[in-house]
């Protein structure tokens, strides 16, 4: 039996790409945002 | 291949990251002072801490490794079915609220099936916790020894050895305070560290030329149809599911997370985690644009930031690999060292154990654990750090046996016994007669069976307020 | 996500490369293939002292001169597209490569990679097909080697697919159904 073959195209393939990056490229402020707040609101530990 | 990192400045990275956090954790451990401090952090982690630990923990060096090398074999379902590892988080959600309720002073996962379901379900849940902690403690402490040695050329033994140490000591000096305080750093490092190589994978290759050269020369990797990789996506997921609703790293940060933290933390972990192992496996689709050969797929990661980075690249991907191994591996020294001290030590040994004489235990505990892991990592068994892979059929029959018991009064002790049981025994059958990639997914499936049948039969009624008022 | 979920040859892989065993052979030697480590899941390695052992055992047999060092794979039939080809790593050869065809003659779809200091090298993500295989240098040519890509039939990979999604249905109905039991009060 030969393979089904469905290519996923160049542009779903970028936005999948482009969509996680983006969204781990902010993960870091977010985090550091999330720190601060428990950090003036004291509630660290 | 060729070490991407001259061994001399390996060893200075390893000693200079290593002093930072076991000085770090040494000044957190100041602070705790009791069992609860230890163990839980004092029971109050709040939202930050909470949600960078989850995190951080479910990066480890796989992550960075395999989602590469899972991209690398199975193509972009195996790189999104690798990040569905994701929805074990997610799913988890629910269940640190209502463990947190349930068990506000509990301490493990084993406090929790022992209670629920008595001694026999209690002996068989810990047999495969232990086999699936010790499983991936010595497959971390062989990861990091040959992933060192692999990097700048510095010997198995010493790389492995010297991140054993610096992981054991701040774990024992600064107890969870050390090992939710050193995670928040650590992911920082591995999420920055992987999304700078992809930014600059999409700068040198860019996306467009990445696609058109993988069509040419892997074209599979682009199928959506790739019949392998369609059969992994679920069997990975409940894997991921297994691993998390039954270990004792995710149930102590349950009972250490703040009042009405847990469930956001789980939540909000989940979904920061889902984008980084596509972010992680993209990097891998640019070995044939770059056309780098790849002797073994899972260092197609650290060649391919290498080549675009350079000596750069070494050091960042050296960081990261050592950031995400000491993130997991202290918090499974922490877990399981808990587990051994309050359901082996206190629940076999010595009953009568006062709260400061579990502490003292848990830190002896914690030095033998790390003892242990070493001497079994030294010889370099490979086929130790290959059984990781058959506890796919033990986790997942631990999935139903967790959640209907949190949930329902009538799920029967037995039927969480013998769904256990059952699911492991047919679980590894199909791993050995069918594949490893059916194996959690039969498992899941026979203890699904067991212990729903069981429990229609035998009509059982539990009482959740016993939960609630008994004492740890 | 702690383990990875495809079991590998790659820890083995990894201490193939240093291992001392090879540097304790002759280096020019020519030898038959020798490929004592089974890379399937699950199975034992051979432990090191009986490898050493048959390292020197093979070593000692005379066997044709090639040109290019032997050529292996870990499996001959692959289902998922991908496989490790390994040879033994010459003497610095800077014009050693390695082929891919789909012809034994090396005629049609012919691609080749520099593999000078290499001693394995990872395929994968191909369609179904006879892929052949040979490292090639200025002296010549190594054995070729042919490997089948058979992938599994779609409706194998579906029924596996429809199981774990129906299995992770029942879970998250079951979570949902205890959420809102437990918000009734009424604990199952």
């Amino acid at each position: 039996m030969d393979t089904a073959i469905v290519l996923i195209s160049p542009g779903a393939f970028s936005t999948l790409i482009l969509l996680a990056l983006t969204a781990a490229t902010l993960i870091p402020l977010v985090m550091l945002g999330l720190l601060i707040r428990d950090k003036r609101n004291n509630r660290l530990w | 291949m060729n070490p991407v990192l001259s061994p001399s400045l390996a060893f200075v990275i390893l000693i200079i990251f290593g002093l930072i956090w076991v000085g770090f954790g040494y000044w957190l451990g100041r602070r705790n002072k009791s069992l609860s401090d230890y163990m839980l952090a004092g029971r109050n982690v709040g939202l930050a801490l909470a949600t960078a630990t989850a995190m951080a923990t479910w990066v480890t060096s796989n992550t960075t490794m395999t989602a590469p090398q899972l991209t690398y074999q199975l193509g972009v379902w195996g790189m999104v079915g690798y990040s569905l590892g994701a929805v074990g988080l997610i799913l988890f959600s629910p269940l640190a609220t209502r463990i947190k309720s349930l068990l506000p002073q509990g301490y493990t996962s084993g406090d929790f099936i022992r209670l629920r379901y008595g001694k026999l379900a209690w002996r068989i849940f810990l047999v495969i916790s232990f086999c699936y902690a010790f499983g991936w403690l010595v497959s971390l402490g062989m990861a990091g020894g040959i992933l060192v040695n692999a990097l700048s050329g510095i010997d198995y033994r010493i790389g492995m050895s010297v991140i054993l140490i610096v992981c054991v000591g701040y774990t024992l000096l600064g107890g969870l305070r050390a090992v939710i305080a050193t995670d928040f750093i650590q992911t920082l490092i591995i999420v920055a560290g992987v999304a700078a190589v992809a930014w600059l994978v999409i700068d040198n290759v860019g996306i467009e030329s990445l696609h058109s050269s993988v069509i040419e020369r892997r074209p599979m990797l682009l199928n959506l149809l790739f019949p392998a990789s369609i059969m992994f996506l679920f069997n990975n997921l409940l894997f991921g599911v297994g691993e998390i609703f039954h270990s004792n790293v995710w149930w102590s940060r349950a009972f250490a997370f703040g009042e009405g933290i847990g469930g956001k933390a789980y939540l909000i972990a989940g979904f920061m985690w889902l984008p980084i192992p596509i972010v992680a496996g993209f990097i891998a689709l640019a070995a044939p644009a770059l056309g780098l050969t790849v002797p073994a797929a899972d260092m197609v990661g650290p060649l391919v930031a290498g080549e675009i980075m350079g000596a750069t690249g070494g050091i960042l991907v050296f960081v990261v690999i050592f950031s995400a191994l000491a993130s997991s591996l202290d918090s499974l020294l922490a877990a399981t060292a808990d587990l051994l001290t309050q359901d082996i030590y206190r629940g076999h040994i010595n009953p009568s154990a006062t709260d400061a004489q579990c502490q003292i235990a848990g830190k002896w505990v914690i030095l033998g654990l790390g003892a242990f892991t070493w001497l079994l990592c030294f010889p370099r068994i490979t086929t130790l750090a290959s059984l990781l892979y058959f506890t796919g059929a033990f986790v997942a029959s631990a999935i139903w046996p967790i959640v209907f018991g949190l949930y329902f009064r009538r799920t029967s002790a037995l039927g969480a016994s013998l769904g256990m049981i059952a699911g492991s025994c047919l679980g590894l059958l199909a791993y050995f007669t069918i594949g490893f990639y059916v194996a959690a997914l039969v498992s899941c499936a026979v203890s699904l069976l067991t212990i729903v049948t069981v429990s229609a039969l035998r009509n059982e009624d539990f009482d959740f307020q016993l939960l609630e008022n008994s004492r740890h | 996500m702690s383990p990875g979920a495809i079991p590998d040859a790659n820890y083995l892989s990894a201490i193939r490369q240093d291992s001392p065993e090879d540097s304790d052979l002759p280096e020019k030697c020519s030898r038959p293939p020798l490929h004592l480590i089974c890379l399937l899941p699950g199975s034992p390695v051979v432990p090191a002292s009986l490898l050493t052992l048959l390292v020197l055992f093979l070593a000692l047999d005379p066997a044709p001169v090639l040109a290019a060092p032997a050529l292996e794979s870990n499996l001959s039939v692959s289902n998922e597209g991908y496989f490790v080809l390994s040879w033994e790593q010459p003497v610095s050869d800077s014009s050693l490569r390695l082929q891919q065809a789909g012809d034994p003659g090396f005629t049609t779809d012919v691609e080749e990679w520099p593999v000078s200091g290499a001693s394995q090298f990872t395929q994968s993500g191909l369609f179904n097909g006879d892929y052949y295989f040979r490292l090639i240098d200025n002296d010549g040519s190594s054995n070729t080697l042919v490997i089948q890509v058979r992938h599994h039939s779609l409706a194998r990979a579906s029924l596996f697919f429809s199981l774990g999604a129906v299995l992770f249905s029942i879970l998250v109905l079951t979570l949902l159904l205890g959420r809102r039991s437990l918000q009734r009060g009424v604990d199952g």
